[in-house]
C-alpha cells in the first residue's frame, strides 16, 4: 500500500506581514525537518523567489478574511498539518507531527479554562469553545474531512457575512444561547461543525498531547509546559502593523 | 456602646517577631444591625507604659499560637504571590522581547542581499537568534558575504 503524503500547508492572505512571516516559518519548519513538503496559500501579490524557493507548492487565494480555512480544504496532502502564519517553528519535534494522530481524523490544541486568560471568548449560553484552530492535524484520505473543512470555510464566509446563525424553533436567530459577538470568530463555525452538525459526529476530534508547546503563545505562563516548545505563535506581535 | 468582635485572622505585624503589635479585623456592629470593618494595630504597650487593653483582647480570644500560625501563613502566602508576580513580570518582559525580535528578523529578511542568500546556516542564525545584537551582528555577516566584502571583491 502505498504511504500517504504528508506536508505542511500554511496560509498567508491580506497583508504582507502574513506572507514574510509565513516564508519565515517554512523555512523554520525546514531549518529542523528539510525534507518537508511544504504549501504556500498566498495571494499572487505578495509572491516572490524566496516564496517559490522554499515551497513545495503554491497555491493562490484571493484576499479574504478565511483564506485560512479555504487554504485548509485545498491541501495537497494525505496528512496535513496546517499552521497559522504568525508563528515560529522552535525544535525538530516538529518532524513527529504526523505520528500523533491515534485514531484521530482531526486534531487540535485547546482551550483549556486554566488558560482562559489568554483567550478573548470561552463561555456562552449554548456551550464553550474547546477546541484551537491556530494549528490542525488532519486526515485528508477520509472523505469526511475534506467535507468538513469544505463546510469549515463555507459556513464562516456565512457567519461573516451575517448570512448564517443558528436559530430557535421559530426560525430567527438564537442569540441568547449563541451571542452575535462569537459571530467574529472562525472558531465558533468550527464548533458548529464538531458539536451540532450530525453529518460530523462520527468524526474522531482530538486534543494534541502537551498542547501547549504545539501553539504556543507568547501570553501563556510558564507552568502550561514543561517541555520545549515546537511552534511559538506571534499573535499580538507589533510587527502585524508594520508595513512591509 | 456598639459591639465589636475580630475576625480570626489576626497575625503579627510584619517585620516584627517580638509579638508586640497585632494586626486585625475589627467587625463593629452598629445600631442599624449593619456591619463596619475596621484594620486595627494594637501596640502591647501604651505610650503611658501600660498594657493596651484592646491588644488583650485579641491575643486572649484568638490565643499566641493560632496568630503565630496566621502569621507564618500570610508571610508564606507573600512570599508565593511576590514569586508569582516576579515571573509574571519576567515572563510579560521576555514575550514582549521576543515579539519585538520576531519583528526584527522578518524585516531583516526583506533586505534584499538577506532574503536572497542562499547560506541556509546563516539564515539559521538569524532565525534563531536571541537578541537584537546577535540578530544584527548575524545580518550583517549575511549582508557582507553577499555584498563580497569578506572576499575583498565590493570594488
Amino acid at each position: 500500500m502505498d504511504q500517504p503524503t504528508k506536508g505542511y500547508v500554511i496560509v498567508a492572505s491580506r497583508t504582507k506581514f502574513f506572507y514574510v512571516s509565513a516564508c519565515n516559518l517554512i523555512e523554520s519548519i525546514l531549518d529542523f525537518y528539510p525534507e518537508a513538503k511544504c504549501t504556500l496559500v498566498t495571494e499572487e501579490r505578495f509572491l516572490d523567489d524566496r516564496g517559490k524557493r522554499i515551497t513545495d507548492q503554491i497555491i493562490f487565494c484571493d484576499d479574504h478574511k478565511r483564506a485560512k480555512l479555504w487554504g485548509m480544504a485545498k491541501s495537497p496532502y494525505d496528512l496535513t498539518f496546517y499552521i497559522d502564519a504568525d508563528t515560529e517553528v522552535e525544535h525538530e519535534d516538529i518532524a513527529t507531527i504526523f505520528d500523533l494522530f491515534e485514531d484521530n481524523d482531526m486534531m487540535f490544541t485547546g482551550l483549556p479554562e486554566e488558560r482562559s486568560y489568554c483567550y478573548a471568548e470561552l463561555k456562552f449560553p449554548g456551550g464553550q469553545f474547546e477546541l484551537c484552530g491556530a494549528v490542525c492535524l488532519y486526515d485528508m484520505r477520509n472523505p469526511l474531512v475534506r467535507d468538513f473543512m469544505q463546510d469549515w470555510y463555507d459556513l464562516t464566509v456565512e457567519q461573516y457575512a451575517n448570512r448564517w446563525w443558528p436559530t430557535k424553533e421559530d426560525g430567527t436567530w438564537d442569540e441568547d444561547t449563541y451571542p452575535r459577538s462569537l459571530a467574529r470568530w472562525d472558531q465558533f463555525s468550527l464548533w458548529w461543525l464538531v458539536n451540532k452538525e450530525p453529518k460530523y459526529q462520527s468524526l474522531k476530534v482530538g486534543i494534541l498531547d502537551d498542547d501547549a508547546r504545539w501553539n504556543w503563545f507568547s501570553k501563556y505562563k510558564f507552568k502550561h509546559n514543561e517541555k520545549p516548545i515546537v511552534i511559538r505563535h506571534y499573535s499580538s506581535a507589533a510587527a502585524k502593523q508594520q508595513d512591509f | 456602646m456598639n459591639k465589636h468582635d475580630y475576625l480570626d485572622n489576626a497575625f503579627w505585624e510584619d517585620g516584627i517577631d517580638d509579638r508586640s503589635q497585632v494586626k486585625c479585623i475589627r467587625v463593629t456592629t452598629l445600631p442599624d444591625g449593619k456591619r463596619r470593618n475596621d484594620v486595627m494595630l494594637f501596640h502591647k504597650m501604651l505610650p503611658n507604659g501600660t498594657e493596651c487593653q484592646h491588644y488583650k483582647e485579641v491575643v486572649s480570644k484568638l490565643g499566641i499560637e493560632k496568630i503565630d500560625n496566621n502569621t507564618k501563613e500570610r508571610r508564606e502566602r507573600k512570599d508565593r504571590d511576590h514569586q508569582e508576580k516576579r515571573a509574571q513580570h519576567e515572563q510579560q518582559k521576555q514575550a514582549a522581547e521576543l515579539e519585538h525580535l520576531f519583528g526584527l528578523k522578518l524585516r531583516a529578511f526583506e533586505v534584499e542581499e538577506i532574503k536572497n542568500s542562499s547560506d541556509r546556516e546563516l539564515r539559521t542564525r538569524l532565525r534563531r537568534a536571541k537578541n537584537d545584537v546577535e540578530m544584527n551582528a548575524i545580518a550583517t555577516l549575511i549582508m557582507g558575504k553577499e555584498l563580497g566584502v569578506f572576499n575583498g571583491s565590493t570594488d
